[in-house]
């Protein structure tokens, strides 16, 4: 049992069961919108995670890699009058491409640099985005279609269940990066790069996979957004979302299994909660974040990860193998 | 309350009013709930600010004057913070949770473009505001209504009185946001159709802090006029630079120069840089109207189209929430078929006047034409002057090309 709670297998069992009854407590469609950019937001988060949060690699391209899928996703059915079935897989190929290309020379870059650099990578595709208004719809953007098939059409709850799904598999594929060879890699090239690749880690090759991994994750979460929200626009790659995406980092718990999920629920739903406030909305919303970032460093998933290693130690705990408690470890 | 103030109360409140009493109404009926998206933090506070007061003074006068028909008009408020997501989520909410009848707002392109979706699947009618991004009203898009001016309308005016002046060379300084592009973009259409070429363009980051580079090149070129599209923050550093390294060549920015904000920062550098507005100050009621709005909000304001919109698009939802057909519908309680009858009834009643154009203008909606604003006698150029504080009417014979 402790062993099933440290690698998450029960944590993701219970999240995706939660989330599959979720809607039957739901009183409007609004708040099945909510909770399904939960699910958008914490796929996207989950990106950013394994690549900042395990494997050190500080990018500001996750929002440009999330609008070129949703883009990518609406201009293939708009422009080219593909399938949505057709258009979703070679998105998320364009994407991983896009990332592959770019990741290769920015990659030699580290820490700021790197982030400078992924950082002009975004605001050239919203300059793009925005400018290059025949072709992308300008600041008004594509519209999406609803999913169809014949007479078939997909529902707001079809949606969200899809993107449960969707955001489920993503989470099994996190976690067992995460407690994996590759993921005792990423925490290798993570906490010391000469070091890992002294140790024979060909640090290159496993920086580039996880920009790849992470962009794909990007490129999924922003065509479920552009299916939440019916279109796409350059708001789509531009400051906010990036803006969101730390604040997940830092309420959920950077590094951590849960908390891409954890950080995205607070994140999505605040702003609605905190709505009644008025003028103190903005206000109050950056004292929580202070708080957090004082007194919960590890954010709200190392809290519950720490609470639940307390509830299952009245046991022994099993011999582990010396490589699984490093990566339990770095995953903090 | 000054006479003028009393008179606007009259001129606003007046068929509200009579509706109210012919009816003999109970102030006990259900209130109808109109939703308010506007960005009242963030990049476009100030535009956001000023519509929602704007519209609040609409409501408010209704329901002093008894409501639509015994129902008082309850205006539900969500700060959209310039965040297009967060305005998209509120618009859902206001649709499903809130049960508005309509929703108003929509400053910024961004905002506006993300409500739009969520306005065609819900149902709802959207009265967007200032956005003034042109193709946001190109697609088919059954539930909206813009009463801001399209960036298109502003270029026809400033090419027209360049022309008028004399001007045959301009230079462009623009923020890379979609509102500066887009001014530009259009810009550069217009003042070709006029034969005035453009000799110079910049672009510029909103949060550039030294537009000197930029602000160098257009001094170096032979332009004889310098337009300037930017947000209020940047638009005042791009007039202080202007200002600083003496480019001496008359500025015409756009709209965004009328909020406070910009002519607060800039102070004497905006000083004699021509405006269009869509306020018409010489009207009695446009007078009436800000003085009202003063004392309401106790501090003084210049006269701009913000609250203005605000103020028209909630006395356009408030007369065609009055007819018939809309009040069965809320009367019956069935949200949707009043939506559905409220967007009817603006399509129906087609021409609405209000406090934006001149004397003769009115707003126009059709089924392919879903901008209100029309193109001619719509606006009105202003100038700023006592080192920011006021906005005046210039004096044209000044605004030549410098030989």
């Amino acid at each position: 049992m402790r062993s099933m709670f440290r690698n998450g297998n029960l944590a993701i069992v219970l999240i995706v069961v939660a989330a599959l009854i979720l809607p039957a407590l739901l009183s409007s469609g609004y708040q099945l919108r909510m909770v399904s950019i939960i699910w958008v937001f914490a796929l996207l988060a989950m990106g950013f995670n394994l690549l900042y949060g395990i494997t050190g690699q500080i990018s500001m391209a996750q929002q440009a890699f999330f609008a070129i899928g949703a883009y990518g996703f609406a201009m293939l059915q708009a422009r080219l009058g593909w399938s949505p079935f057709a258009a979703l897989p070679a998105a998320v190929l364009i994407v991983a491409g896009v990332a592959a290309v770019i990741g290769l020379p920015l990659l030699r870059l580290r820490t700021h640099y790197l982030a400078m650099a992924t950082l002009a990578f975004s605001l050239m595709m919203v300059g793009l985005t925005n400018r290059w208004v025949e072709f992308t719809g300008g600041s008004a953007g594509i519209q999406i279609p609803t999913i169809t098939m014949g007479d078939w059409s997909m529902s707001r709850a079809g949606l969200y269940y899809t993107l449960v799904i969707v955001a489920a598999i993503g989470l099994v594929i996190h976690n067992f990066i995460i407690s994996g060879h590759l993921g005792r890699a990423m925490q290798a090239v993570r906490d010391d790069e000469t070091g890992a690749e002294s140790l024979g880690v060909n640090v290159t090759a496993v920086k580039l996979r996880v920009f790849v991994l992470a962009a794909v994750y990007a490129a999924v979460g922003g065509i479920g957004f552009g299916l939440v929200s019916r279109q796409v626009n350059p708001s789509f790659g531009e400051f906010p979302v990036i803006v969101s995406l730390l604040t997940i980092a830092v309420v959920g718990g950077l590094g951590t299994r849960f908390g891409p999920v954890i950080g995205a629920i607070v994140v999505v739903l605040a702003p609605q909660a905190l709505a009644r406030f008025g003028e103190l909305e903005t206000l109050i919303y950056g004292l929580c974040l202070g708080v957090f970032l004082i007194f919960l460093p590890n954010g709200l998933s190392g809290v519950m990860e720490r609470w639940g290693t307390r509830l299952f130690r009245s046991r022994p705990p099993a011999r582990q193998p010396v490589a699984k408690n490093v990566v339990e470890g770095g995953a903090r | 309350m000054t006479r003028t103030g009393k008179g606007l109360l009259r001129t606003g409140g007046l068929a509200l009013a009579m509706t109210a009493l012919m009816a003999g109404t109970a102030l006990s009926k259900d209130a109808i709930r109109i939703c308010s998206i506007d960005d009242r933090s963030g990049a476009a506070a100030d535009t956001g600010n000023e519509s929602y007061r704007g519209l609040k003074m609409a409501v408010e006068a209704a329901n002093a004057a008894g409501g639509i028909n015994g129902h008082m008009i309850e205006m539900i408020e969500y700060d959209g913070k310039t965040d297009p997501q967060l305005s998209a989520s509120f618009a859902a909410r206001c649709a499903e949770d809130d049960n508005a009848l309509l929703i108003i707002g929509g400053n910024p392109a961004g905002p506006a473009a993300a409500v739009m979706p969520i306005a065609g699947e819900y149902d709802i009618p959207f009265f967007m505001l200032s956005a003034g991004t042109d193709n946001l009203t190109d697609n088919p898009a059954p539930w909206l209504f813009r009463f801001g001016p399209r960036n298109a309308q502003d270029a026809i005016a400033y090419a027209q009185l360049l022309d008028q002046q004399g001007f045959k060379k301009v230079a462009l300084i623009y923020n890379t946001l979609p509102f500066g592009l887009d001014s530009a973009t259009v810009a550069r259409k217009y003042l070709a159709e006029h034969g005035i070429s453009v000799v110079a363009e910049e672009g510029y980051d909103i949060a550039a802090t030294d537009l000197s580079p930029q602000v160098l090149n257009l001094k170096a070129s032979d332009a004889e006029a310098v337009l300037v599209f930017p947000y209020p923050a940047d638009g005042a550093r791009v007039l202080k630079t202007l200002d600083q390294l003496q480019v001496g060549k008359p500025v015409v920015v756009s709209r965004s120069a009328l909020l406070k904000t910009l002519r607060e920062i800039a102070g004497p550098a905006s000083d004699g840089i021509l405006i269009p507005n869509t306020v018409d100050t010489g009207r009695a009621d446009v007078q009436a109207f800000f003085q009202a709005y003063e004392q309401a909000y106790g501090e003084e304001t210049q006269p701009t189209l913000y609250p203005v919109i605000g103020y028209d698009a909630g006395m356009v939802a408030l007369q065609v929430m009055a007819r018939p057909d809309v009040m069965a519908a809320i009367e019956g309680g069935d949200i949707q078929a009043a939506r559905t009858a409220l967007r009817d009834g603006v399509l129906a009643q087609g021409t609405f006047k209000g406090l934006q154009g001149k004397e003769t203008a009115s707003y126009s909606f059709a089924d392919d034409k879903r901008h209100g604003s029309p193109d001619q006698d719509w606006f009105i150029f202003t100038t700023v002057a006592n080192g920011g504080a006021d906005l005046v009417p210039p004096d044209l014979s000044k605004f030549v090309p410098a030989h």
